[in-house]
């Protein structure tokens, strides 16, 4: 008897809390495309002494900073770790997710949320702010007349020469690359992908075709199969998709999964493995010491990225330093009073 | 007291009446959600089109563009840019993929966007491809006065409001033209779950039937049993994403010896067919026990063997049942995501091969929800495709069995 | 007559051949359905020793990549960039989460089973049946994308009213409240099918004695029903513990932990294994059969301590159902 007692008073307090719990969430509903204003997340402390300016709002202030990290397997995350230098001090506060879509898509839901992503991340979609370094803006331009320093390279290993399927395959693999790395058309989609690249440098794809007839035939029985970093996704894909018109369909496939993998599906373990590849790209340049790329057909940077700290897009903080994001990652800055000092 | 206990009562019924508020609520919030969301994406370019865009090189030979001018109709919106030179418009816009695209919204029936042939070598070279109202342009390429040839468009980085009055000032001739057919469909994925449908039936529905048929009509009252009994028990419980494990250390090093190379449907299938035993085997041992043992009997008594009796009597008779069970496996398959990620691969592939791999629906969400640009809107189209089939299955499911019990009262 | 023998001797010899064959055909059928019954029982086996067996690659290689077992199972931190793995604090934050989203999803379901099976009738009774049915059939990915847009937006403003920052909602309490739903369905079938099974003179009698419905609802047929009630629990818990995709998409990943505040972010076992979904080999890719492992281990030890506490429930109550 006492236990059954005892069990409906659990059960009505449990139940209790659920209802407390819908009602607010009811509550909330409607006013729901406010939430992401910066009010709600403004402390009731009494206004501090007016000794810094205060024209701005101020939703961030003393609030502390959520830091979201690409998880270890990421071109992204080594790009930036090494630019910051911050390797191996990470904060343990870090929030660690798998994707550049989920960094996108956490950070634009977060007002206090600072990470790090893509230049070709789609901004404005994600609800995101990206942030200037060093007080210049990341942009194509400024990448590439050197003055935005967070960036990173993007480049491509492939099989050994003897090692693929057929001679066919061979010959295609080599084509697209010379045709996405070497042709102005190519460096025109790369670019248009969101990649960084000198367009004007390159040579016309009529003349480089020359080399490689083997577009002029019908390629639809062959698939290039890449693997590797998921930030080069765009570009390869727009540039695979483009390449296929004029290379007599060719297919393709793109199993993009993090830098680490580019090398081990081409040249490393994996390379006979469930997830061979033909070109594997990384974010980053191979590790000489772990990834030996001197047996690939070909090994090159193809094009540059910008990595860009974004924030919430209603967070007052436009500029960043190189020590303030070393400050953040490493968890000495604990609020966003603390940067910019 | 008896008022004290007329509360409590009807405190204790509201509460019941609130929890299972709590629980529509939820529902409809999904299906808000979703459908708010994905309805709006969802016709037949999604449901049948492809994920990747589709390239088109078109050529132009022959100087038929000389000087006309068209006139638009008065449909076009704000933001389309018109050449009336060439007699088409476009507009900048965001696709499904959260892209930028210039896409047509206007040919004129003369324009000579609808006299290209494909230039891409293959099969197809040769032949028209006019380019329609939807698709995509990413690049022209002109020869000006001076037959110098000129590229413009997106991929130079240009707008509408920039190319286009370039283009209809200067070219004496348009020779080639790059566009896609927009992508972002889920028709690779749709096939590829059929396909995985099909063969994880086929691998599990024989040994789930027949391990069935052992636990109803052959297997005794011994240790045997209880160990088969709790070992399938036990299956049931283990979480999908181990399963995931298992078809890459079990799995995969077998179907290796017959040439399979990786990732792929065939071991996405073999690793969904053992997932679904469990399901199998319970649902139709429980359609046989509902089979009255007096048909069995009399089988028997007219001389019947045992095999005959469970394959001409019982089997047909529980065959509602079984068919209802595969039916729960299908709609399991279809909304399967943790045990097909290592297994298929995360890959959208539009022509799905069994031997390479490919994405069924509830993956491709997945992909979309983690790829570059999180796609909150095809995602839930793809959902609701997902939730329509899986409740369809489950409805049919029901009507089965009231029309099977319904046999049996009769 | 001597012809007429022959032809009776001659069809007998036929009949005993057709007996031999079809009894052949008896063993050959009996012998597949037994192989049958065999490999599905063998299948768990299989998977554990499999999963098993490549899970403590990672604590036997060489000195250099070998990860310490102890710190393994009992760390606090789960840093993959600089080769520590300590997954103590994510079994306690999947027990945590885990058996609160059960917990609260428990008494709703035994709410919705008395609702559903005592108090409304006829149609009612089968649409709200229909409700809980399609809960159970929404795929977790559905469930997934659900979370990212609503419930995560949901905690995130509810943390705004008591002024505490989340990270974008991605928290405890959005798996918790996530997991909640996702085992309500699997709770409430059971206990509604447990209550079904009770014997009418139950009612009866407690109707007879004087009791209001409601009081017999709650107090003889709930209690009466315990047993698939506790099944149902531990049904539900083994989802919750399992569920991969659509948890990954909102715990957040936390580095180090336990988390015991509800709107700080979480890391599950299920979440850290699909994180490893970028790895192909290596420690980082080994080391999810290792979370595998453990999670078979947490999931096992679960059931039995449930099906412990339900037999003494039994003992104690001397009612069985």
């Amino acid at each position: 008897m006492k236990m059954k007692k005892h069990f409906m008073t659990i059960l009505t307090v449990i139940l209790a809390l659920a209802m407390i719990f819908t009602v607010v969430a009811c509550d909330k509903k409607p006013d729901e495309p406010k939430t992401t204003d910066p009010e709600p997340v403004k402390t009731d402390k009494p206004a501090e002494p007016t000794t810094q300016a205060s024209e701005e709002p101020e939703p961030a202030g003393d609030q502390t900073i959520h830091v979201y990290t690409r998880d270890s397997a990421s071109g992204t995350r080594e790009g930036f770790e090494a630019v910051i230098g911050f390797k191996d001090k990470l904060t343990e506060k870090a929030n660690e997710v798998a994707s550049n879509g989920a960094m996108a898509q956490q950070v634009g839901q977060d007002i206090n949320g600072i990470g790090y992503v893509s230049l070709v991340t789609n901004f404005a979609e994600n609800n995101l702010k990206p942030l200037n370094y060093e007080g210049v803006e990341a942009s194509e331009a400024n990448v590439i007349n050197g003055t935005y320093t967070l960036k990173r390279p993007f480049c491509f290993t492939t099989r050994a020469a003897d090692d693929y399927k057929s001679d066919d395959q061979k010959a295609i693999v080599a084509a697209f690359l010379a045709y996405m790395t070497d042709s102005k058309e190519g460096r025109e989609v790369v670019v248009a992908a969101g990649g960084i690249a000198d367009v004007e440098a390159g040579k016309p794809w009529d003349e480089l075709k020359k080399d490689h007839p083997i577009v002029d035939q019908d390629n639809s029985g062959l698939t290039i199969v890449c693997g590797g970093s998921t930030s080069v996704e765009k570009c390869v894909k727009a540039s695979l998709e483009s390449f296929q018109g004029i290379a007599g369909n060719v297919q393709f496939k793109l199993d993009q999964t993090g830098s680490g993998d580019g090398w081990k599906r081409v040249l490393g373990d994996d390379k006979d493995g469930p997830n061979a590849s033909d070109i594997g790209f990384a974010s980053r340049n191979f590790k000489e010491d772990k990834e030996p790329v001197d047996t690939a057909m070909r090994s090159e940077e193809f094009c540059q990225d910008a990595i860009v700290a974004i924030v919430h897009k209603d967070n007052p903080v436009s500029n960043v330093t190189k020590d303030d994001l070393f400050n953040i990652f490493t968890g000495a800055a604990a609020t966003w009073d603390e940067i910019g000092k | 007291m008896t008022r004290i206990r007329k509360i409590k009562d009807i405190f204790m019924q509201s509460l019941t009446w609130v929890a299972s508020g709590i629980s529509a609520w939820v529902l409809v919030a999904i299906l808000v959600f979703i459908f708010s969301n994905g309805w709006k994406l969802l016709d037949r370019s999604v449901l049948f089109g492809d994920y990747h865009a589709k390239n088109i090189v078109s050529g132009f030979s022959d100087e038929h563009n000389a000087d006309l001018t068209f006139t638009p109709p008065d449909t076009l919106e704000d933001g389309d840019v018109v050449s009336t030179r060439f007699g088409f418009a476009v507009r900048d816009e965001i696709d499904k993929e959260k892209n930028h695209v210039h896409t047509l919204t206007w040919v004129d029936d003369h324009s000579p966007l609808l006299n290209g042939k494909i230039t891409t070598a293959g099969p197809t070279q040769g032949t028209p491809a006019p380019f329609k109202a939807g698709m995509n342009i990413n690049k022209f390429v002109y020869l000006d006065n001076s037959g110098e040839a000129i590229t413009v468009g997106r991929l130079k980085q240009q707008s509408p409001q920039e190319w286009i009055p370039l283009m209809d000032g200067n070219a004496k001739q348009i020779t080639e033209f790059h566009g896609k057919e927009p992508g972002g469909g889920m028709r690779g994925s749709l096939m590829a779950t059929l396909i995985l449908i099909g063969l994880s039936l086929l691998f599990s529905v024989p040994i789930g039937i027949f391990a069935a048929i052992y636990l109803y009509a052959i297997a005794k009252q011994n240790r045997l049993t209880t160990f088969v009994r709790s070992s399938i028990e036990l299956l049931a419980g283990v979480p999908s994403i181990i399963f995931s494990m298992m078809g890459i250390t079990l799995i995969f090093p077998i179907i290796k010896l017959f040439g399979a190379s990786g990732q792929s449907i065939i071991l996405g299938s073999l690793t969904m067919a053992v997932l679904l035993l469990p399901v199998l085997i319970r649902q139709t041992e429980e359609a046989l026990r509902s089979v009255p043992s007096s048909y069995a009997q009399a089988s028997l008594a007219l001389g019947a063997t045992q095999t005959e009796t469970l394959f001409r009597v019982v089997l047909p008779s529980a065959r509602n049942g079984i068919f209802s069970a595969c039916l729960l496996a299908v709609s399991r398959i279809i909304g399967e995501s943790a045990a097909l990620v290592f297994t298929m691969g995360t890959a959208i592939q539009d022509s799905p091969k069994i031997g390479s791999s490919a994405t069924s629906l509830a993956v491709q969400i997945y992909v979309l929800m983690g790829g570059e640009n999180p796609n909150f809107e095809l995602s839930s189209a793809i959902s609701i495709v997902i939730l329509i089939l899986v409740l369809a299955l489950n409805l049919t499911v029901k009507v089965v069995s009231a029309l099977s019990d319904k046999k049996g009262k009769a | 007559m001597e012809n007429a023998k022959e032809n009776v001797m001659a069809s007998e010899a036929k009949f005993a051949k057709i007996r031999k064959r079809r009894r052949g055909t008896d063993v050959l059928f009996r012998n597949l359905f037994r192989i049958a019954g065999v490999i599905a029982a063998m299948m768990v086996i299989l998977i554990i020793i499999f999963v098993t067996s490549r899970g403590i690659r990672p604590f036997l290689g060489s000195a250099e990549e070998r990860v310490n077992l102890k710190y393994f199972l009992t760390g606090s931190r789960w840093r993959a960039d600089q080769g520590i793995y300590g997954l103590g604090f994510v079994i306690i934050n999947t027990l945590i989460v885990s058996v609160t989203g059960g917990l609260l999803a428990l008494p709703l379901a035994i709410l919705s089973a008395v609702l559903i099976t005592r108090i409304a009738k006829g149609k009612l009774s089968i649409f709200l049946t229909t409700i809980v049915e399609t809960l159970a059939a929404i795929p977790s990915v559905v469930y997934g994308v659900f979370a990212a847009g609503k419930i995560t937006v949901l905690v995130r403003d509810l943390a705004n009213v008591f002024g505490i920052s989340t990270y974008g909602g991605n928290s405890s309490l959005a798996v918790i409240l996530l997991l909640a739903i996702m085992t309500y369905p699997t709770m409430t079938t059971l206990a509604v099918s447990g209550i079904r099974a009770i014997p009418k003179e139950l009612d009866s009698a407690s109707l007879a004695l004087g009791a209001t419905p409601t009081q017999t609802s709650f107090k003889v047929i709930v209690p009466a029903a315990r047993s698939s009630i506790a099944t149902g629990f531990t049904l539900g818990l083994g989802r919750a513990f399992g569920e991969a995709t659509a948890v990954s998409m909102i715990a957040g990943n936390a580095l180090a932990g336990p988390s015991w505040n509800p709107f700080d972010i979480t890391r599950t076992l299920t979440s850290t294994m699909l994180t490893g979904l970028h790895e192909t080999s290596g420690v980082d890719y080994e080391i999810r059969f290792s979370v595998g492992v453990i999670l078979m281990f947490v999931i096992v030890s679960m059931n039995l301590l449930v099906h412990a506490a339900k037999r003494r429930l039994e003992k104690k109550g001397g009612l069985s159902a």
